[in-house]
């Protein structure tokens, strides 16, 4: 009996699967893709402005909200859609902390409405300034002043604006948050076995040696430490990818720096040595080449939390990060740990800032409508009313001002670091006196004056980082024979050689006058607050490198 | 119904070739156009725009300016660029000898076992593993304090403490040493091995051929075809590497596993695309002049 079923031959079967996939191919093509900004119809009146997020810190409002944080949170983001009519916010997938995607989506016009500066700006002045002039960063001058973002920021904030003003006074981005610069958590109870309180302001690596070996014991090592140990000592004899002791302008000859690791190699050597020494012989560092991390989620902080370390590397933000972490409240984090700032150098210098402001930038590709609506947003839910009624909201739950802080980070860019309308209590005894007393001491620490700040910006970025950071991982972690010297010699020439072949974006008569005025500053800064350092280090160098070139 | 009166007329045969082959190719261009359209829009058109952004100062925003060869001239005058090229060469060629020869070896005694015992190595061979999941736990075995390397050589070697990925003389080894337990051609040489007449083995061992007589004549000839697409692979992945050493060491100490590619994405996020789609460029010129030599050199006609 023949076979009734027919049968689809591979020819056929190929072109209904072709046919298929062309089909779903041209659907695909027909779904609006989430990345696109939104533009108002018409002309005049609010409407259509469409607003796309990637999350954090506008974020979208929470689906089924918890009491405290997200019923605020929601409560405030409502409040806003319910004074800017016509005004949606849409969640698109992206990571704004990645570098290269950032780029890619900033250069092709997909990017979120906003996300952080120091991303794009390699998170110092120069670069961040850079990055402005190149357009990546839209200008909000207009609605920043329209919204009196001035009057919400905290006055040391406000103060502090080279991360997100251009020397011209245009405005680029608005600062959120308030970060120390890198310094160390530490054990409490661990130093009070070596007869310490606490860790003082003044400390010098040297002492960080001797402390950490007292600390050390059994399996548990006095310091926790990322791979880039010596990125943080060696800056304090001034020698760093852009120290003040081995970075000099030049003028008129293209890219208009170089540098100089051999004038002060001793420093170099004495500064390696003391790492090593730690590393190798002392053995009182938890350390590895490839542990690069030093977040509040990494292994060096687990390493503290678990009790194997009595100091890692952090920044004061990590605190309410790192109270959740080992389950308890800010007041019991506290007393287990306290925060210092780095240590200084063997003549007092300290290259950190006392603080940096982490500011956020807004899509040059949004119209003058969408900023304006951008920043009306950023500045409600972050700064000024709807973070009172967030923050009410939190403090509502229990009546403890101390979840306000564990929320969100502390201090605030606002004027509510202390208090809030609404709120009973002080947020500096809130997140721990102790700890708060710290921040506060550290943030009001002078702050030196950052080169940035002085001269046009540079768009043509000039030599990377890349043989500094060789260097670095040699001599922190090799084992090989080296010379330091030597190896000096060779970054200097190496970085030399390349920045010859750059060209400036600079007007050299600008440049020179910023220059004078740095280095004026900087001599102050240096006299008043390192003046070992002043008379034996900056004074030599700015004789033999600055002053034939601009004195 | 009477059966046999309804006649069908036959088409004319010329008219019926005819009409087959204008379907058979419109078929075909149905099937290909797709990946044609894939191959220039993720190919060949980012290919031609990488050449025309090295010649320009590849802003991120803003006026493109045209500036001929000055950034192939920064990157010959740049120091790291010649190093990069030596460790991208010397981690290909010690990547080629180490990680080709032996799954060679190993498809041709999995061919000597059982097939069940066969069966259970491949699968255990050939297990797919995520590749960033592996290179995060041969981290963790390389690490000198509590890695189980250190563990072996120390305290069951007797052997002093080593240095592993911080030695700048033995970085590249043992950032291939993975790449010899994890490489995969293996079921390609298999599939080529199983391939092949029993028969022509028979009539060897009729001859007197021994074990490795037979390999050499007649295994290894005939696998010549997939050995040459492998190995041409091979330099043209070796040549391209960047996400196993860039997790393992970012390209330290010192620099002394830092390849081409690792260089270019470090230029990237430099901001200096200019630079990066110039060095690009050099790399596809050279991965370019292996293949040709290597084409004009290697013939994979295992009769010829």
């Amino acid at each position: 009996m023949a076979n009734s079923m027919q049968r689809i031959s591979r020819r056929q079967f190929l072109t209904m699967m072709a046919a298929g996939a062309g089909a779903l191919a041209l659907s695909a093509c027909g779904v609006k893709g989430g990345n696109e900004t939104g533009t108002p119809s018409g002309g005049g009146a609010v409407s259509n402005v469409k607003l796309l997020t990637a999350g954090w810190p506008i974020d979208m409002p929470f689906a089924n909200p918890t009491p405290g944080y997200q019923t605020g949170y929601n409560k405030a983001f409502q409040a806003w859609l319910d004074l800017n009519p016509g005004v949606s916010v849409e969640r698109i997938e992206f990571n704004v902390w990645d570098a290269a995607g950032l780029r890619t989506a900033v250069a092709g016009g997909t990017a979120p409405f906003h996300y952080p500066i120091g991303v794009l700006g390699s998170w110092n002045v120069p670069g961040i300034q850079a990055s402005n002039a190149e357009g990546l960063f839209a200008d909000i001058t207009a609605a920043f002043e329209k919204h009196k973002v001035l009057d919400l920021l905290d006055p040391k904030v406000a103060a502090n604006s080279s991360r997100w003003k251009a020397q011209d006074g245009k405005i680029f981005g608005i600062p959120y948050e308030v970060v120390s610069s890198e310094g160390f958590f530490y054990n409490r109870e661990h130093l009070a076995e070596i007869g310490m309180d606490s860790l003082p302001l003044n400390w010098k690596w040297t002492d960080m040696r001797e402390w950490a070996l007292k600390l050390t014991k059994g399996d548990r090592k006095g310091l926790a430490m990322a791979a880039y140990a010596l990125d943080w000592i060696l800056p304090t004899y001034g020698i760093d990818f852009d120290g003040l002791l081995s970075h000099y302008p030049v003028p008129g000859k293209g890219f208009n720096w170089r540098w100089d690791f051999t004038t002060f190699v001793d420093d170099i050597v004495e500064g390696v040595e003391l790492w090593r020494a730690m590393n190798f012989e002392d053995q009182s560092v938890y350390t590895d080449p490839n542990f690069w991390d030093f977040s509040q989620n990494g292994q060096l902080a687990t390493a503290f939390y678990e009790g194997r370390a009595s100091m890692t590397p952090g920044i004061h933000l990590f605190f309410s990060d790192m109270a959740l972490k080992m389950n308890k409240t800010v007041q019991e984090a506290d007393e287990f740990m306290g925060f210092n700032r780095q240590p200084l150098g063997p003549m007092g210098y300290t290259y950190q800032l006392p603080f940096a402001n982490s500011a956020w930038a807004f899509n040059p590709d949004l119209n003058e409508e969408e900023l304006d609506k951008a920043v009306s947003l950023f500045t409600y839910l972050l700064l000024g009313d709807g973070f009172v009624t967030t923050t009410q909201e939190i403090y509502n739950v229990n009546k403890d001002p101390s979840e306000i802080v564990r929320t969100i980070r502390w201090p605030f860019a606002n004027k509510y670091s202390e208090t809030i309308p609404g709120v009973e209590g002080s947020l500096s005894e809130a997140i721990g006196k102790r700890f708060s007393e710290s921040i506060n001491t550290i943030f009001s620490q002078p702050k030196p004056p950052e080169v940035g700040e002085y001269v046009p910006p540079e768009v043509n970025r000039g030599p990377g980082d890349t043989p500094w950071y060789d260097k670095l991982t040699r001599w922190g972690y090799s084992q090989d024979p080296f010379d330091v010297k030597t190896d000096a010699a060779e970054l200097e020439k190496i970085l030399n050689q390349q920045a010859k072949t750059f060209p400036s974006s600079v007007d050299p008569d600008a440049f020179a006058a910023g220059i004078n005025r740095y280095y004026a500053d900087m001599a102050a800064y240096l006299q008043a607050n390192a003046p070992e350092f002043y008379e034996k280090r900056f004074v030599p160098f700015y004789d033999l490198r600055i002053k034939p070139e601009f004195g | 119904m009477s059966v046999g009166t309804d006649v069908i007329e036959p088409k004319p045969a010329a008219q019926t070739v005819e009409g087959g082959r204008t379907r058979k190719r419109w078929l075909n261009w149905l099937f290909v156009i797709p990946a044609i359209l894939f191959q220039f829009f993720w190919g060949w058109y980012p290919m031609v725009i990488a050449i025309f952004l090295s010649l320009t100062n590849a802003p991120i925003r803003g006026a493109i300016t045209f500036r001929g060869i000055e950034n192939y001239v920064r990157l010959a005058s740049d120091p790291l660029v010649p190093m990069a090229f030596r460790v991208t060469l010397i981690y290909g060629i010690l990547s080629i000898i180490l990680t080709f020869i032996i799954p060679i070896i190993t498809a041709i005694l999995l061919m000597e076992m059982p097939p069940k015992t066969m069966r259970v190595m491949m699968i255990l061979w050939f297990l797919p593993l995520s590749g960033i999941a592996s290179t995060l736990f041969w981290q963790y075995l390389y690490n000198e304090k509590f890695g189980i390397f250190q563990y072996i050589a120390t305290a069951v070697l007797g052997l002093p403490p080593q240095t592993f990925l911080s030695s700048e003389r033995f970085v590249l080894f043992w950032l291939i040493v993975p790449g010899i337990i994890m490489y995969g051609p293996g079921l390609y040489y298999i599939a080529g091995l199983q391939g092949i007449p029993k028969s022509y083995y028979e009539a060897a061992e009729v001859e007197g051929a021994g074990f490795w007589r037979k390999i050499w004549t007649i295994s290894l000839p005939r696998l010549r075809p997939i050995i040459s697409m492998t190995l041409l692979f091979s330099i043209i992945g070796s040549l391209q590497e960047f996400t196993f050493p860039d997790l393992m060491t970012r390209g330290g100490p010192n620099g002394a596993s830092r390849t081409v590619v690792m260089y270019m994405f470090t230029l990237l996020n430099n901001g200096r695309i200019g630079d990066s789609t110039a060095l690009a460029v050099m790399l596809f010129a050279l991965i370019m002049v292996f293949v040709l030599v290597f084409r004009l050199a290697f013939k994979s006609d295992p009769d010829v």
